[in-house]
């Protein structure tokens, strides 16, 4: 049994966030789990007090799921945060991804797919699919000249990319690249991470902060 | 018949006047504006201009152009009517003159007059000369440093700049012994570098330009004229002429002048040099004398009014370099001699009063040993000449029958090749033996009886004797011991027998006037053997024994006749001649002269291999061409021993040594006379002979051209041709027509070209050009033509924009409406999915729930059917979405959703799809059809086929994308109709792409599914 220190869900479909919190109990050994309705309440209590693993519904009643993402990232940098959306509708998972999501999940994962995938996420791993891996491909291409903080990919990297927009699975390219399926999933992680990186310095530059 | 001795009594009667050489003959030229002439010069253009007492005149031999005063106050005309001074040419085509009123200058370009007027230094008043007799206008003399000097007769000299129109005035500084000042005469001579002189009649002037002094020289003698040769002076006063050396100052006069007795003698008024150090001296009685550069005085050369008793005064002389001698005199105007010794010589000449009025018509020619010339002649017996003197004389016959018509007419004066010469006068022959003195007379009888003076027309040795041709018929003539005795063979013809001529082979040719040639086998025979150009004119017979060739001179042309095979060659006109009536030739080696109606004509003879005749190039000499007298006379031909050829002709002989007569190839000096544009002046500021371009506008385009060479020596025969580049394709010879006009020529450029050829037939290498542009009118002009080209182009171009813009236009319209679709589609899809999704993710979930509290399979299966269903809806979001639209595309989800199916299938499996396609675009329906029938056939795979492996492969075969899945299943009974939809559904949707599907399956055999889908090619 996977053991975590705490939990959030945001989530405003109540029955939808029934089931969730009853499967996480269920399966998961987690100390705490808190419930949040909206997101301005759930940006209040995790600003004071965050948990290792946020589930975030996106389309929320007031301030969007992407959002508060995004805040709450630069806030508590370590909390893990997860997307659910109805649909692995691209656009929206890597809207999410860049605003600081590590994981995204179907709302209508099966239980043990729900367990398995927050069980990776506290592990460092992060999914992707092949059209995700298409956009995160386009946001590197475009390197902004004025942006010194901007990430570039690793050779290793942009090869993986290539791979997963391609639709081959980790099984085969950790084959082909004589590494392990974990080492992939790290390397989607940091991939990630360099994505919120350079999402977050474009926005600071904007505001003018950075 | 007896024969009388007697001696011949020459030289009874003189005729001609007996002078050393022969005095010139002056000839006048007409049209002046007026007959006192005090001035001629030739220009650089080879026009003559005489200065008269009224107005100026410009010569160029055949037309006389007048410029006469005006008395109104018009500018550009001339002021003042008599030009009493020189006339002077500077090298700005300016002519300088002085009148009675004022200095004038003629600019010969622009055709304008201006005065100038001359200031004295002492009191700054203008200078106007009087008009007593001896005293001159202003006279220019020369030019140096652009000014002008002019000379007048009491006031000096004036310097007269003209730049800038300013004068200085240098009075004579010098005073004769009364102290009175010295008045210069009619004209001064520049020594050619900084000395004028001046005759006065107080000796001798000069000026120094440099220094502007004055010095007198032979102060006690009283001078005229003056003029300057090498660096000597002379002076001439009356009937006298000085020398004064201008560097030594040593003088001495040439003394009385060598003048007939008769002559009376006045003031010699003008002395000149030409170009060939000749004096030349006219003096006041008219007389004309000239010194020779190499002689020691002057000689008389003639009187410009000939014998006749009132003499006028020369006031000018100009020699011109063509051997004319042109004298300016009072009343009769300009005059011309001829002065070099021409190469043809005549008699007589005009200066034999008695004959030329009547004519001398010249039918023979015998120059005797003391080379005198016998002249057989139309009733006017024979006339003995003295070549070098001119004198003549007749020769006296004893007999002589006033009855006897036509008695005097001398036909025949021939020598045969025994030394005989032999004649007839007045019904008698006569014949003088080698070196005797006397002729022998013996008369002539007369067959019939009638009274017919019988003249001898021709006589040739034959046999024992002679044949002699009369006007009645052929007689014999045989000497018997000391006597001729003379008889009547035959009435041949009733013309009198022109030429008799015994052939090598002894046939005797007969020529009876206008009848052809007889041949005669032997003497007595009546009938000719043999007669040739019987309808021809023949005039004589030459035969020429070196090319074997008997000439035949006929009124048709000549003959060259071959008598052994009787071939002939005629040369008429169109061989060159001028005239095709041939009197006679004279052959000389390789050279003949023939005498015909027209002038004579010298042949050069070309033989070549292919024929016995030569080709001949003739060169044709008349009056034009300084022959005296054009028309020749029957007979009148003769070779004197020395070369000297004798041709007879209606008014004398003409002789000379064909050497003498040099064919001088001088250019002919062509200049356009007129120029008019729709008849008026082309250029009315720049006269025709200076215009070298022209531009007009389109309506002025008729062209008139005339052009004339100048040449004072009557030359007719100048030939011109001319070509309008531009329009004429070539050169129209118009022979002597000189001018030519073009009417209604369209606009262009066009050059117009004239050149002359004199008498030697050949173009002379300078032309007359005149370009000629006619500007074409606005709307056929080449800026007109491009404004409205660009103009159309403009237009082009603005609709071609036009057009490409609304297609643009379209282009995006279209775009923008395919894009809205796709946004409305997506909209569509989304909202649906989005309200669908929602819904069948609750019942997911609840059935999960309600599953984890009940355990039932149905809701199992419930919450399995709608989260397939979720992601069937993800999947139709998928290819709705415009970013998916490629192949590669396709094939990447494909892959994915594959790996997803099968990776807990508990099968082996493997996927081999292309990777590359990115360029290949999918439709919506190629899109999802692929997806649904590949996932279907998994699908059923994963559920029925219990397979352990199956694998997916794809390739690209061109245009086409071709599937091929495979397992080791179950498999199936095909040809069964299965009541699932699947495999109709799957075949439905490939051959709705267009595409084909092939499937292989038996039960226990495994399945394999083949398809292929037709791809659009790649853009």
């Amino acid at each position: 049994m996977v053991k975590i220190g705490s939990i959030a869900i945001i989530e405003d479909d109540e029955k939808v966030r029934h089931y969730l919190a009853e499967q996480i109990q269920l399966h998961i050994d987690v100390a705490e789990l808190r419930v949040f309705g909206d997101a301005e309440t759930a940006l209040k209590e995790l600003t004071a007090e965050p948990v290792e693993i946020a589930l975030f519904d996106v389309h929320l009643p007031g301030m969007s799921g992407i959002d508060c993402i995004q805040r709450l990232k630069m806030l508590h940098p370590r909390m893990q945060m997860m997307v659910l959306t109805v649909y692995d509708n691209p656009d929206t998972i890597f809207n999410a991804l860049k605003a600081g999501a590590t994981s995204y999940l179907l709302k209508t994962t099966p239980a043990e797919k729900i367990l398995e995938a927050i069980a990776e996420v506290q592990q460092g791993g992060s999914p992707i699919s092949s059209q995700i891996a298409r956009k995160v491909i386009e946001a590197f291409a475009v390197r902004e000249k004025t942006n010194e903080y901007f990430q570039e990919l690793s050779r290793r990297e942009q090869e993986m990319l290539e791979q997963l927009s391609k639709g081959y699975r980790y099984k085969e390219i950790a084959d082909k690249s004589f590494i392990s399926i974990d080492t992939v999933r790290t390397h989607i992680r940091n991939i990630y991470e360099k994505l919120q990186v350079n999402n977050r310095a474009a926005a600071l530059k904007k505001t003018g902060l950075l | 018949m007896n024969l009388r001795l007697f001696a011949i009594s020459c030289f009874l009667s003189s005729v001609s006047i007996a002078q050393p050489g022969q005095p010139f003959h002056f000839e006048k030229i007409e049209g002046l504006s007026q007959n006192t002439v005090y001035s001629i010069i030739t220009d650089k253009k080879g026009f003559m201009w005489i200065a008269t007492a009224n107005g100026l005149n410009r010569y160029d031999g055949a037309a006389m152009k007048a410029y006469k005063p005006s008395y109104g106050r018009e500018k550009s005309q001339m002021k003042g009517r008599i030009i009493r001074s020189a006339l002077f040419e500077n090298d700005k085509e300016q002519l300088w003159f002085g009148t009675d009123r004022v200095v004038n200058c003629f600019n010969k370009k622009q055709q304008v007059f201006t005065q100038h007027k001359l200031y004295r230094n002492k009191d700054n008043k203008e200078v106007k000369e009087g008009i007593p007799d001896e005293e001159i206008f202003a006279n220019p003399l020369i030019e140096k440093n652009g000014t002008v000097w002019f000379a007048t007769a009491v006031e000096g000299l004036f310097a007269l700049s003209t730049e800038t129109n300013k004068c200085i005035n240098y009075p004579v500084t010098i005073n004769d012994e009364n102290g009175e000042s010295i008045p210069l005469m009619y004209n001064g001579v520049f020594n050619g570098k900084d000395q004028l002189w001046f005759a006065t009649r107080k000796g001798l002037l000069c000026f120094d330009i440099g220094t502007g002094k004055w010095s007198r020289f032979l102060h006690d003698q009283s001078f005229f004229s003056v003029t300057i040769c090498s660096d000597t002076v002379y002076l001439g006063s009356n009937a006298r002429i000085d020398w004064f050396d201008t560097r030594s100052h040593t003088s001495g006069g040439i003394g009385k002048i060598n003048t007939p007795a008769s002559i009376r003698q006045g003031m010699i008024r003008r002395i000149i040099t030409d170009s060939k150090n000749n004096l030349w001296a006219g003096d006041q009685e008219g007389n004309i004398y000239q010194k020779t550069a190499l002689g020691r005085a002057f000689e008389w050369k003639g009187n410009i009014n000939g014998n006749a008793r009132t003499n006028f005064p020369v006031y000018c002389l100009y020699a011109d370099t063509t051997g004319n001698l042109w004298v300016g005199a009072d009343v009769l105007g300009l005059l011309k001699a001829e002065i070099s010794t021409p190469g043809f010589k005549k008699f007589p000449d005009a200066s034999a009063v008695d004959i030329s009025s009547q004519g001398l018509f010249v039918y023979s020619i015998y120059e005797d040993e003391e080379d005198k010339i016998w002249l057989g002649t139309f009733q006017n017996g024979i006339f003995i000449v003295d070549k070098a003197t001119g004198k003549s004389s007749r020769l006296n016959f004893p007999y002589f029958d006033p009855i006897l018509p036509y008695g005097r007419s001398v036909p025949l004066i021939k020598k045969d090749g025994s030394g005989r010469l032999w004649t007839s006068y007045s019904g008698y022959l006569y014949v003088k033996e080698k070196g005797a003195d006397n002729f022998i007379p013996v008369k002539i009888p007369v067959p019939n009886s009638a009274v017919q003076s019988p003249q001898l027309n021709s006589i040739a040795e034959y046999k024992n004797g002679w044949l002699a041709g009369t006007n009645i018929g052929l007689y014999f003539i045989e000497k018997n011991t000391n006597n001729y005795v003379i008889r009547h063979i035959s009435n041949i013809s009733q013309s009198r027998i022109i030429s008799i001529w015994v052939s090598p082979e002894g046939k005797i040719w007969l020529v009876p006037e206008s009848e052809g040639i007889m041949i005669f086998n032997d003497v007595g025979d009546k009938k000719a053997g043999k007669r040739i150009f019987t309808g021809l004119n023949v005039k004589s017979i030459q035969y020429d024994e070196k090319k074997q060739l008997v000439w035949i001179s006929t009124s048709d042309g000549l003959i060259a006749y071959h008598s052994a095979d009787d071939q002939y060659r005629f040369y008429t006109e169109r061989d060159g001649l001028y005239s095709s009536l041939v009197y006679g030739v004279v052959t000389i080696n390789d050279e003949l002269w023939a005498s015909t109606n027209n002038g004579l004509a010298k042949g050069k003879l070309v033989f070549n291999a292919d024929s016995p005749f030569p080709a001949i190039h003739f060169i044709n000499y008349t009056v034009a061409e300084g022959l005296p007298v054009n028309e020749f006379n029957t007979g009148a031909f003769y070779k004197g021993k020395s070369g000297t050829l004798y041709f007879g002709s209606t008014k004398g002989v003409v002789w000379f040594k064909p050497e003498d007569i040099k064919t001088t190839n001088i250019q002919p000096n062509l200049q356009l006379t007129n120029f008019l544009v729709n008849e008026k002046q082309a250029d009315s500021l720049t006269a025709p002979e200076y215009i070298s371009s022209v531009s007009l506008p389109y309506n002025r385009n008729n062209l008139f051209f005339q052009f004339r060479v100048i040449d004072f020596n009557n030359a007719g025969k100048v030939r011109y041709k001319y070509q309008l580049e531009g329009w004429d394709k070539d050169w129209v010879y118009s022979n002597t027509l000189n001018e030519v006009r073009y009417n209604n020529l369209p606009d262009g450029k066009y050059i117009f070209k004239v050149a002359a050829a004199g008498n030697l037939g050949e173009w002379s290498s300078e032309m007359r050009s005149i370009r000629v542009v006619i500007y074409p009118p606005f709307w056929k002009t080449w800026w007109f033509y491009t404004l409205s080209a660009s103009a159309v182009l403009l237009i082009i171009i603005l609709i071609t924009r036009f057009l490409a813009q609304q297609k643009l236009k379209n282009k995006i319209a279209e775009l923008e409406r395919q894009k809205e679709i796709d946004k409305e589609r997506q909209r569509i899809s989304r909202e649906m999915h989005d309200d669908i999704g929602a819904g069948l993710t609750q019942i997911t979930l609840m059935s999960e729930s309600a599953k984890t509290k009940h355990g039932t399979e149905e809701l199992d299966d419930i919450a399995k059917t709608s989260r397939q269903l979720v992601s069937n809806m993800s999947e139709i979001i998928w290819s709705l979405s415009p970013e998916n639209k490629t192949l590669e595309q396709l094939l990447s989800y494909l892959r994915e959703q594959l790996n997803k199916q099968l990776e807990y299938s508990g099968m082996n499996y493997s996927i081999q799809l292309p990777e590359s396609g990115s360029q290949v675009v999918l439709s919506n329906e190629q899109r999802r059809n692929i997806l649904l029938v590949t996932k279907e056939i998994i699908n059923n795979a994963v559920k029925y086929s219990k397979a352990r492996n199956i694998s997916v492969n794809a390739i690209l075969r061109g245009n086409n994308l071709d599937f091929e899945v495979a397992d080791d299943g179950a498999g199936f009974d095909i040809s069964i109709n299965r009541s699932g939809n699947g495999l109709k559904n799957i075949r439905h949707r490939i051959e709705e792409l267009g595409g084909i599907v092939v499937v292989e399956s038996a039960p226990g055999k495994g399945s394999r599914f083949f398809y292929n889908i037709p791809l659009q090619p790649t853009t």
